[in-house]
């Protein structure tokens, strides 16, 4: 009997012992480097949709390289501040972002608002516009008007886009969510990938810092079927879609649209 | 013995095809494979496959040819000598490309679905799948089959997996838009094009170590395919949108040579002596043979809407 009981003794020893080191090797192998996104605007917009999407993809990558990224919803501005996520995506109005942005220079502030209102012209060097300057959709109208083409509208993005793998995103976005990407939504999307794009190649313990990094050395396409990049003044210099009547008609790049001696990119 | 050997080798001898001197082109848009004869030049018969096929390839027999049938979510089979379809195989959704291992296994690249998956041809079994990363596309097996690459196109990644495991050795951030590998002859190294950007790198196969990266002298380069030369010495690179094959040193990757061709040039096709290469013009539904001696085009061939693949039986 006190043979049982120690040989008991001896095997419930090994197995908790081996349970623990499995444990252990499984949690080491599992090990992600969690990177919080915060995310400022309203959840029913079409902007927090794509950003979602962009996630989703974020993440596709992201489990390969041990990274795991979590958008999150804030309110309060207050909060980048105390928690550090590692960058904002944000669709308010960037004059409200402005003590923020100052607070945090090494956080990267992704911007993605519709810019309807007269435009606050914040340089700061971590204030990233993903959507262009109000004055490339007028100029890239006028451009393509000029031509002695039809009228049209210039877009970030169009649901029949399919270049470059546009049908691809545009045909998993609408599995996703059951909605039509729409300059919006890729706004948010981009925001979220070109981040983590970015945060892959960099690695988040880098010394070298993101906001940097976003500046110099961004290698995304936003499946536009070129290299983007941020100007001087920070937009993302980018192809537009020409529309008319709910069709593409054309592509043309901000880049050939406004220079700098436009006055519309110089900093208040 | 030598009996038993002899028998064996004319047994092998006779279930291995004879060369048909063809080649195999898939016409995206016109869900058709154009047959040309190699030898003449000409397409010989138009063969309709099933929906937007792109892959192509040749089993390591000889006996039959594979198409990716993408919009059909099947593979379908040729006989290259009747040049009919003789079955199809459900391969798993949208699938874009595929590597025929030596063992006659097909590794396809899923496109819709993230996955890689592994079939028998013979009988259309499902043997494994391999979650990979969004849209994958390019596939290659190392020459002593112990290695798949698989590249996911917008994950920027191309996976090493190993074989007869399928499971993923490394994961290797490349250049966006990853479209194509190929392994060097030694199996040692993996090329990888990165269509944006017009990347090319050069990675160490059981490391994932960057070695080298070159980008190509053209800035409407948009890499797809690359191949190595039979000798292993040159790279070729179909350029995209920049309408020219681009040919590199295999070691240093530096630019030897561009050579001019249809517009949107994507598949290559490499003969098997090495003498010349096939190139699939996409917007100009041409084939292009270039003799690679000279490295001067040969021939133009008017084949299907959209040609994407091309697979040698030569």
């Amino acid at each position: 009997m006190k043979n049982e009981k120690s040989i008991l003794r001896h095997y419930f020893t090994i197995l908790k012992t081996s349970s623990f080191v499995i444990l252990c090797l499984l949690s080491t192998l599992a090990y992600s480097k969690d990177l919080p996104l915060y995310f400022y605007g309203d959840m029913s917009s079409n902007e927090w949709y794509g950003a979602i999407q962009g996630l989703q993809e974020a993440n596709a990558q992201g489990k390969f390289l041990q990274l795991n990224y979590k958008l999150i919803h804030k309110t309060k501005l207050d909060d980048v501040k105390a928690d550090k996520p590692y960058a904002v995506i944000s669709s308010l109005s960037p004059a409200k972002l402005r003590q923020a942005l100052l607070a945090n220079p090494q956080i990267p502030f992704l911007n993605i608002s519709s810019i309807a209102e007269p435009f606050s012209r914040l340089c700061t060097p971590n204030l990233f516009y993903i959507r262009p300057h109000p004055s490339s959709l007028v100029a890239a109208e006028a451009a393509w008007k000029a031509e002695g083409r039809i009228e049209a509208k210039a877009v970030l993005w169009h649901h029949s886009f399919k270049k470059y793998a546009a049908a691809q995103l545009n045909k998993r976005y609408k599995k996703n969510t059951d909605r039509r990407m729409n300059s919006e939504s890729w706004s948010g999307w981009a925001s979220v990938k070109l981040f983590s794009d970015t945060l892959a190649r960099n690695g988040p313990e880098s010394e070298i810092s993101i906001v940097n990094f976003l500046k110099k050395s961004l290698a995304f396409d936003g499946q536009k079927g070129r290299d983007l990049f941020f100007n001087s003044y920070n937009y993302l210099e980018q192809p537009l879609l020409v529309i008319h009547d709910d069709k593409i008609v054309g592509e043309i790049s901000t880049s050939q649209l406004l220079s700098a001696e436009s006055g519309a990119f110089s900093c208040k | 013995m030598k009996l038993i050997l002899a028998i064996t080798a004319i047994i092998v001898a006779t279930n291995t095809m004879a060369a048909t001197n063809r080649a195999f082109v898939s016409n995206e848009r016109s869900d058709s494979v154009s047959v040309i004869d190699i030898l003449t030049n000409k397409v010989i018969k138009t063969v309709q496959v099933g929906k937007r096929p792109r892959g192509v390839g040749i089993s390591p027999d000889g006996n039959e040819v594979y198409v990716a049938i993408s919009a059909d979510n099947a593979i379908a089979v040729l006989d290259p000598v009747k040049m009919e379809v003789i079955r199809t195989f459900a391969s798993g959704d949208d699938p874009e490309a595929f590597a025929i291992h030596s063992n006659g296994n097909l590794y396809i690249s899923n496109e819709e679905d993230a996955m890689a998956s592994v079939y028998d041809p013979r009988t259309g079994a499902l043997l494994a799948t391999i979650d990979v990363g969004i849209e994958p596309e390019g596939v290659a097996v190392a020459p002593d089959g112990t290695r798949v690459a698989v590249t996911s196109e917008s994950t920027n990644l191309v996976h090493i997996i190993g074989v007869p495991e399928h499971t993923i050795q490394n994961n290797v951030l490349v250049g966006a838009r990853p479209r194509s590998v190929v392994f060097s002859n030694d199996s040692q190294i993996i090329y990888v094009t990165a269509e944006i950007g017009g990347e090319v790198k050069k990675i160490a196969a059981d490391t994932g170590n960057l070695i080298k990266k070159t980008t190509l002298p053209d800035q409407n380069a948009k890499p797809k395919d690359v191949l190595l030369s039979r000798d292993g010495k040159n790279l070729y690179v179909a350029g995209g949108r920049a309408n020219k094959i681009f040919i590199l040193d295999a070691e240093s990757l530096d630019h030897k040579n561009s050579i001019p061709v249809g517009k949107r040039v994507w598949g290559l096709a490499l003969s098997r002596d090495g003498s010349r290469l096939y190139t699939t013009d996409g917007l100009d539904h041409q084939v292009t043979v270039i003799d690679t001696k000279s490295e001067k085009v040969k021939a133009v061939i008017k084949v299907g809407k959209f040609p994407w693949g091309i697979a040698l039986d030569d």
